[in-house]
């Protein structure tokens, strides 16, 4: 077991969501691996399937609405669709802890945050109210909120320090796994390295795997590790930071890229991806991002591509690299 | 500069910092209620009322003022010694109608308060987890929303006797299916908020979230029914008492001191006045302190 601790790995899955007899393809067949200590980055427009993905993981996706296909998550070596629900209460919190994305709505308005800090270490760890709150305290100046503020409400904070109360009710139980659903979304540019470099320093202090979401490729330069880039359902590219960054291959990786105002060449003019994400519900046939794409080919409409690995890290889900591992985006 | 405007306005450090004070909300929120002055005029007799049933022992002795027949001093009008007269049986009116309130606002509390429990259970369960479950409890409630309060309290009334405790209950379980109604709809705006998410996130169980998390951010919506519900279920005790089934004279109750002095109502007005003004004020007050709260504590309505 010794292998698998702080580790998350999940295999090939695939979400839907029923709305009135239609089929939402949220999430379809996503593999992610994330050794100890590393953070995976994963990278998409909204709507892509990130969060469904990262509710996965707590087995919360709301069903009956949402349907589990296939595939099977592992968190510490343990699948969690087998987990009977006092195994996934345990899990929840303790080895797997989630950061919302936007704090002024996932804190409750009428309890102090200290009460809500409090609440998971009473769940998990049995302690008294009064030991809690103590550890509610510590938590809170670990996030460089003054202790004194425990008996705070929420609506005393700045949005900064409300999603560092939500970061510490997060790590309050010491997780294993960190999922962080776009946690400096909501925030302000100063706001955000704040947060960032909170979490860069806890990731150090704690070892822990983090599974970072966002849409912002700044974020995953920042503190990622590994890179996967998300588009209609599907991780469409996969490697590391060097692989993404440096060497991308897949046509929604570049547009991507290309959408970033560049701050060395200002007359550039941006370069954004034509037309926009298709409607979940009616996905077009063969690869999704073909509509979209400049290098579109005619199999592109009618095939699915089959995963392509370029080299031991690196993965891209394409047709253009079928024959071929040199870049095709010249 | 002229010096004036150097010194400060502010006699001490401590009244200068006082006024970046924050209020609380729940400071914040009486303001408002304050504002609404029929809602204060509503509390005011509430309160009046409630001073007056709590001290009925100093007011007069039960035993031998309010039960005790005293022929002699039979419908006699309003007097300085007998201030709302006296009844048919010789009875102090004024004496009757502030034992009338203990009873009253005992069973209309108590009864609010069973039903409220039952509404909380059942309307909690049904609007958190929707579906199914929340189809079975509605419905069920639906069957209990076609006969009228009366007609149901009366049911369970004629089978089980007609008690205080046992009019608590059957008041209360009439009542109980509008209370899992509106306890239901705040519950299910409340449970899609991400702060839900993040309770059952961190591995909280069902009925905590519900208890802890989901219930007290209802609270607005069901303090306001409470209210209002409390008014109701005093009119629904008189209209049991008067039509014989609520509590047996000698109680005094204001429905049963209606319905007995009706006899003597075109000669002696007063006899049926009185116990009619107490369950006017009663509502009147319960429905404006009710309205005044909805006010206070819906944003949306905010003037």
């Amino acid at each position: 077991m010794d292998a698998l601790q702080k580790t998350l790995e999940i295999k090939n899955l695939t979400v839907e969501y029923v709305v009135d007899k239609e089929v939402v393809h949220a999430v379809t067949g996503v593999n992610i691996t994330i050794p100890a200590g590393k953070t995976f980055g994963l990278v998409g427009e909204t709507g892509a399937g990130k969060t469904t993905t990262a509710l996965s993981i707590l087995n919360l996706v709301p069903v009956p609405t949402a349907r589990i296909v296939s595939g099977e998550i592992f968190v510490e070596g343990q699948d969690v669709f087998k987990m009977s629900p006092r195994q996934l209460r345990a899990m929840r919190g303790n080895k797997v802890a989630m950061v919302f994305q936007d704090p002024m709505t996932s804190l409750n308005p009428i309890k102090t945050v200290g009460e809500q800090i409090a609440e998971g270490i009473k769940i998990h760890r049995g302690v008294s109210d009064k030991e809690a709150l103590q550890r509610a305290m510590n938590m809170l100046e670990m996030v460089g909120i003054p202790g004194g503020r425990v008996s705070a409400y929420p609506h005393q904070f700045s949005g900064g320090m409300k999603q560092r109360v939500v970061i510490a009710i997060a790590l309050a139980c010491d997780p294993d796994i960190l999922i962080a659903d776009e946690p400096t979304t909501a925030l302000d540019v100063t706001i955000q390295a704040q947060v960032l470099k909170l979490i860069n320093e806890l990731k150090k202090k704690s070892h822990m795997v983090m599974l970072m979401i966002t849409h912002d490729l700044g974020i995953v330069a920042e503190v990622c590790d590994t890179v996967g880039i998300m588009y209609a359902g599907r991780i469409v590219e996969c490697g590391t930071l060097a692989d993404i960054f440096d060497n991308l291959r897949h046509p929604y990786t570049r547009g991507l890229f290309d959408s970033l105002p560049d701050i060395e060449n200002r007359r550039a003019e941006l370069k954004p991806i034509p037309g926009l994400i298709p409607d979940p519900m009616n996905l077009p046939p063969g690869c999704a991002f073909h509509p979209r794409c400049t290098y579109a080919k005619p199999e592109c409409s009618r095939d699915l591509p089959q995963i392509r690995w370029l080299s031991d890290t690196h993965y891209v889900h394409c047709h253009l690299y079928n024959e071929t591992v040199e870049n095709m985006l010249i | 500069m002229p010096a004036s405007s150097t010194t400060r306005p502010f006699s001490t450090k401590k009244e200068f910092y006082a006024q970046f004070k924050k209020k609380s909300i729940a400071h914040e929120l009486w303001l408002r209620f304050l504002k609404n002055k029929t809602a204060v005029v509503g509390l005011v007799i509430f309160c009046i009322i409630v001073t007056v049933a709590l001290t009925a022992p100093w007011i007069a002795d039960y035993n031998t003022v309010v039960i005790k027949i005293n022929i002699a001093e039979r419908l006699h009008p309003p007097s300085m010694q007998h201030w709302f007269g006296t009844d048919e049986l010789g009875r102090d009116i004024m004496a009757r109608i502030v034992y009338g309130a203990r009873v009253s606002l005992l069973i209309g509390i108590s009864a609010i308060f069973v039903s409220l429990m039952v509404g909380l259970v059942l309307g909690g369960t049904a609007g958190y987890y929707g579906g199914k479950i929340d189809g079975a409890i509605m419905r069920a409630m639906d069957v209990f929303l076609c006969l009228p309060d009366v007609l149901l309290a009366l049911a369970i009334i004629a089978a089980f006797g007609n008690t205080k405790l046992n009019l608590i209950i059957a008041i209360g379980l009439a009542f109980s299916p509008k209370f899992s109604r509106v306890v239901r709809s705040a519950v299910m705006s409340v449970r899609d908020n991400e702060y839900i998410e993040a309770a059952r996130s961190i591995g909280a169980r069902d009925n905590r979230i519900i208890s802890r998390h989901v219930l007290p951010n209802c609270i607005g919506p069901i303090i306001v029914q409470v209210t209002l519900y409390v008014a109701n279920a005093i009119l629904t005790i008189a209209a049991l008492s008067f039509i014989g089934l609520g509590l047996q004279p000698p109680t005094p109750e204001w429905g049963n001191m209606l319905a007995s002095g009706r006899t003597f109502m075109r000669d002696f007005p007063h006899i049926v006045l009185a116990p009619g003004l107490a369950i006017f004020f009663t509502i009147l007050s319960l429905n404006l302190l009710g309205d005044g709260l909805r006010d206070t504590l819906d944003p949306r309505l905010k003037h």
